[in-house]
């Protein structure tokens, strides 16, 4: 069995520094010095590379007007808002023009997006794809709620996402509260809610759809209005 | 200074970390094979050994309040992942100045499992955040651990910048002077200083 003893005492009582710092040579001056240094160009460096602004200025807070019931959260199984009828949603998009997401007599999904979540950037592109080579499906109105919206959170603005993505549905402001969202019961991000002919819940879904998956809903409340 | 500023210069000291880390770790490697790296090697534990335990107390400090600075000032907030990281950060800013004012070299074997465990987590979340869709296809209402708040230099987040300063002081501490039953192989220098019975 072997055993290490080491002659290196507590530090003190008439030892060397340069013992006690162990390597023989104490090198700390230059290294922090240099950490130091490091540590202001880094800082120097960021402040000139930067600038002063974070471009988060907010417009101005958006309002939504709900009317109507506003349907339950979306459960892990058997939606309990099938069947309810969507309640009808009043705001206004990114150039503040009116959006009104209402019961006309047409079936119509509405996405709601958050724009700091990966999911919801993932979605995007491949929903405005699919729209960019197929176009708008001509029985079915697509609408898009932007919700959850910070500044404080990752690619704000939401608008400079949704334009760089040359996004095409109507895009309706959430308020701050998250008014709409909470109309339709939202547990997650993206949100989707198929919404049939008569103005009722057909279908509510949680999370990135494939455009096949998506294709299928939107045929489905199509179907149903014919 | 911005929270893009602060941002730059966390990703600048994650690129410095990560720099050091590497070369450390290219040259450790080596050394076995060729002098050169053996030498240089020496070298950077001269220059580095005996102030390890205060340059990695400063690593952690700076990486403590860079969390801190990031969800006390600029409002992002800590996923659970967040969390478990910074449970194994925020000690070692305190216990890490404790031991380099004590010059107690031999306290890294506690703090090395700490790290290791914490730049752990810090290589999952920075994964997930890659590759969203293993978690779940949607982002929770309240703070999921898939969102990217960071992203410098086409590879730098805020996980990223955990496990950089994890494997800096990692790096630093194992750069140190060996203490008694230390962890890593002894140099010839050092065998002096063991009797063997």
């Amino acid at each position: 069995m072997t055993r290490r003893k080491v002659t290196r005492a507590r530090p003190g009582a008439g030892e060397r520094k340069s013992d006690r710092r162990g390597r023989g040579r104490s090198r700390a001056g230059p290294v922090l010095f240099g950490l130091v240094g490091a540590l202001v160009v880094a800082a120097i460096i960021a402040i000139v590379a930067a600038g002063g602004d974070d471009g988060r200025e907010s417009s101005a807070p958006a309002r939504v007007t709900v009317t109507g019931q506003s349907l339950p959260a979306l459960p892990e199984s058997s939606d309990p808002a099938v069947g309810l009828p969507a309640p009808t949603l009043e705001g206004r998009d990114f150039e503040a023009r009116p959006v009104r997401i209402e019961d006309d007599g047409r079936p119509k999904a509405i996405i709601f997006l958050a724009h700091w979540c990966p999911h919801c950037q993932r979605e995007v592109p491949l929903v405005q794809d699919w729209l960019d080579q197929e176009g708008m499906p001509a029985g079915v109105d697509v609408y898009s709620v932007t919700t959850a919206i910070d500044p404080a959170q990752p690619n704000y603005p939401p608008d400079e996402w949704l334009r760089r993505e040359g996004w095409t549905p109507p895009v309706l402001v959430d308020d701050e509260k998250g008014s709409a969202a909470n109309a339709y019961g939202l547990t997650g991000f993206p949100f989707f809610v198929f919404i049939d002919a008569e103005g009722n819940v057909a279908s509510r879904f949680a999370g990135e759809l494939t455009i096949e998956a998506l294709q299928a809903y939107l045929a489905s409340i199509e179907a149903g209005a014919t | 200074m911005s929270v893009r500023a602060f941002s730059l210069f966390f990703a600048l000291l994650t690129v410095g970390a990560d720099v050091f880390v590497l070369v450390a770790l290219v040259l450790a490697a080596t050394s076995r094979f060729s002098e050169g790296s053996a030498s240089a090697l020496r070298w950077i534990r001269d220059m580095v050994g005996g102030s390890s335990l205060v340059l990695a107390w400063i690593v952690a400090a700076v990486a403590t309040l860079g969390s801190l600075y990031y969800s006390e000032v600029a409002h992002f907030l800590p996923c659970k992942l967040c969390w478990y990281q910074r449970i194994a950060m925020y000690p070692l800013a305190v216990v890490l100045g404790i031991a380099a004012l004590r010059s107690d070299h031999g306290f890294r074997r506690y703090v090395l499992p700490v790290v290791a465990i914490g730049a752990g987590i810090s290589a999952y979340h920075y994964q997930l955040e890659r590759f969203p869709a293993q978690a779940s296809l949607a982002c929770s209402v309240d703070v999921p651990c898939t969102t990217v708040w960071v992203w410098q230099f086409h590879y730098i987040s805020i996980p990223f910048m955990a496990l950089s300063a994890f494997a800096l002081i990692a790096t630093l501490l194992l750069l140190g002077p060996l203490p008694e039953q230390d962890l890593i192989e002894a140099e010839p220098e050092h065998t002096e200083k063991e009797v063997s019975r």
